[in-house]
Parts: structure tokens; C-alpha cells; sequence
């Protein structure tokens, strides 16, 4: 049997100045903007704990990115991670976090729009709709995307080990 | 001194192996997948996936198991060829993930036109078969 409702859910991060310091990067919510479909795949409590985690670790990933906070990222992002963009670009962690380091790449905010999760024992699955603020190499950006992440359960909690996007009509 | 080396190493040894197996029978399923969409073979497709599948197309249309299933039966995509250019595995026990570089040649509203992919998927063992439980693509810039 298949658990499917609906939650509210938040603008994940909007980034602050680059100085002000924004403890915990969320700063609005929108109710009426952002309604978050998840489905579980695995019935029961222990399926909908699951999500639950894996839900939050999107928006830890998301508020890591956008606040640049990279001793966060160094634990998220798995040291395989495969992370291609929605221009074909693929990084691995290093590059992607060079990109993020030096500025090329620049997240101002990541909302969640959708969120679908299928959970496998150690590994899950994240099927997202969302949109993407910021600027690359000094080139701001507004993108609507889907994209589907891969994270495996670790030590320290749920890592991410696959991303790919895909840009959607305007 | 041997033992204890033993020990240490034959866990290792033998997570190598299944890893090494696990990325074979990844491929195995890449292949069966492609060759099942452009055959239409729909009893393949059954078997390969999973239930709770989330195919997500590069144009951004999400499929479910049905819809994707449906769309191949009433013609609305055609898939005439996968050639798999890339593939890296990254096998977990029972699942994976598989990022892949293709070339598609896919008929859509009467136009046939090859396109360079890139997708991720995310694979899970159900009863001794690989099921395919999650899909997004991406069309690359000719």
C-alpha cells in the first residue's frame, strides 16, 4: 500500500549577505508557495521515519549549499559522489565544491516545490521539483528543475551520492 | 600471523568480489532496460520496473510505472536505439546507482532525431531481479 499526503514545507534557504551571519539559513516560509507531495514506497511507521530523514537531509544539503557552509557539505556529499548538472556538466566532490568554494557557482536560494522518496534499506532515492536562484560565474540564474538524488545511509547519517537535473520550461 | 591476515583481508577481498559482481549485473540490467523499451517488450518491462517507479524525461514529464508503460504503447515516444556511451556504477548491497552518457535516437510526435543524454538512475534487488525505482535525464547542448 502506497502512504501519499501532502505538507507544508519551507523555502529551504534564502541567503543572507554574505556577512550576516544566519545561524540557521532559513529565514521565510511560505506556506502557500511551497506544498511538498511526498509519497513513501514503504509502509509503516519505519518507512515514514525514513522519509522524515531523508527529507531533512535535502534541506541540510540545501542549506549547506546556499550558505556555502563547507564543513557540512564535507559531510554530506559522499566522497564517490557523481553530481551532473543540468547542463551536462559533471562534477565529482572536489570539483563540485571548488566550484562553490571559488565563487564560480553561487546558490542564493533552493526551494522545494515536490518531493518524492523511495526508500531501499541503506540506499534511497529522492525525485524533486524545484527552484534554484543564484549565479554562475557572475551570471545570475532562476531555474525551474526536477532532479533525482541518490544518497546511502553512512555513519554520520545519509549522504548524497548522486545528483542529476534537468531544466524545465519557464 | 596468517590467520589474523586472513582475517583482515578475506572481508575485503570478498566485498571487492560482490561489489564486482553487482556492477556486472548493472550493466546486465542497463542492457535488458534498453533492449526492452526499443523492442517494446512490455512482459520485460513488467519484470525490470519496480512498482513505485519515478521515470523523470528530460523535457521534465514524470512517468509512473503505468504512464511510462502506456506512453511506449500508444506510441507517444518511440525508442529506436540506445547506445550506451559511459557508464560509472555505484553499487550499495542490494541497490545503486548508475550515472550513464547515451545516445538515444527517440521518435516523438512523428520526429526522429538522435540526442546525447546524460541520467542518473537508481536500481533496487527485488526477489533475485534488478528493478529500475528512479530516472532523470538530461538532454546535452548539441
Amino acid at each position: 500500500m502506497r502512504l501519499a499526503f501532502c505538507l507544508f514545507c519551507s523555502v529551504l534557504c534564502v541567503e543572507a549577505a554574505p556577512q550576516e551571519a544566519q545561524p540557521t539559513g532559513v529565514r521565510s516560509i511560505d506556506p502557500a508557495q511551497a506544498t511538498l507531495h511526498r509519497e513513501l514506497s514503504e509502509p509503516g511507521a519505519g518507512g515514514k521515519k525514513v522519509a522524515a530523514q531523508l527529507e531533512q537531509a535535502e534541506r541540510e544539503w540545501a542549506a549547506a549549499v546556499c550558505r556555502n557552509d563547507f564543513p557540512r557539505l564535507e559531510q554530506i556529499l559522499a566522497t564517490d559522489l557523481i553530481y551532473t548538472h543540468s547542463t551536462g556538466l559533471v562534477e565529482n566532490k572536489a570539483q563540485y565544491l571548488e566550484a562553490l568554494k571559488s565563487g564560480r557557482q553561487k546558490y542564493d536560494t533552493i526551494q522545494f516545490e515536490e518531493m518524492q522518496v523511495r526508500v531501499r534499506g541503506e540506499a534511497a532515492m529522492v525525485a524533486a521539483k524545484v527552484r534554484m536562484t543564484g549565479n554562475t560565474q557572475g551570471k545570475p540564474f532562476d531555474n525551474r528543475l526536477r532532479f533525482l538524488h541518490v544518497w546511502k545511509k553512512a555513519k554520520g547519517g545519509w549522504q548524497l551520492v548522486g545528483h542529476q537535473s534537468a531544466r524545465l520550461p519557464n | 600471523m596468517i590467520r589474523r591476515m586472513l582475517a583482515a583481508g578475506l572481508p575485503v577481498l570478498l566485498a571487492g568480489a560482490a561489489m564486482a559482481q553487482t556492477e556486472d549485473a548493472l550493466r546486465k540490467a542497463e542492457e535488458q532496460f534498453g533492449a526492452a523499451v526499443t523492442r517494446q517488450d512490455y512482459a520485460a518491462l513488467e519484470r525490470i520496473l519496480a512498482d513505485d517507479m519515478i521515470y523523470t524525461h528530460s523535457n521534465g514529464v514524470v512517468d509512473d510505472k503505468t504512464k511510462f508503460i502506456a506512453s511506449l504503447k500508444d506510441g507517444t515516444r518511440k525508442y529506436e536505439s540506445i547506445q550506451i556511451r559511459e557508464m560509472t556504477v555505484r553499487p550499495f548491497g542490494n541497490t545503486a546507482a548508475v550515472a550513464a552518457k547515451v545516445t538515444m535516437v527517440i521518435t516523438s510526435r512523428g520526429e526522429t532525431a538522435p540526442r546525447e543524454m546524460r541520467y542518473l538512475r537508481f536500481w533496487a534487488k527485488k526477489g533475485g531481479q534488478w528493478q529500475l525505482v528512479g530516472h532523470q535525464s538530461v538532454t546535452l547542448p548539441q
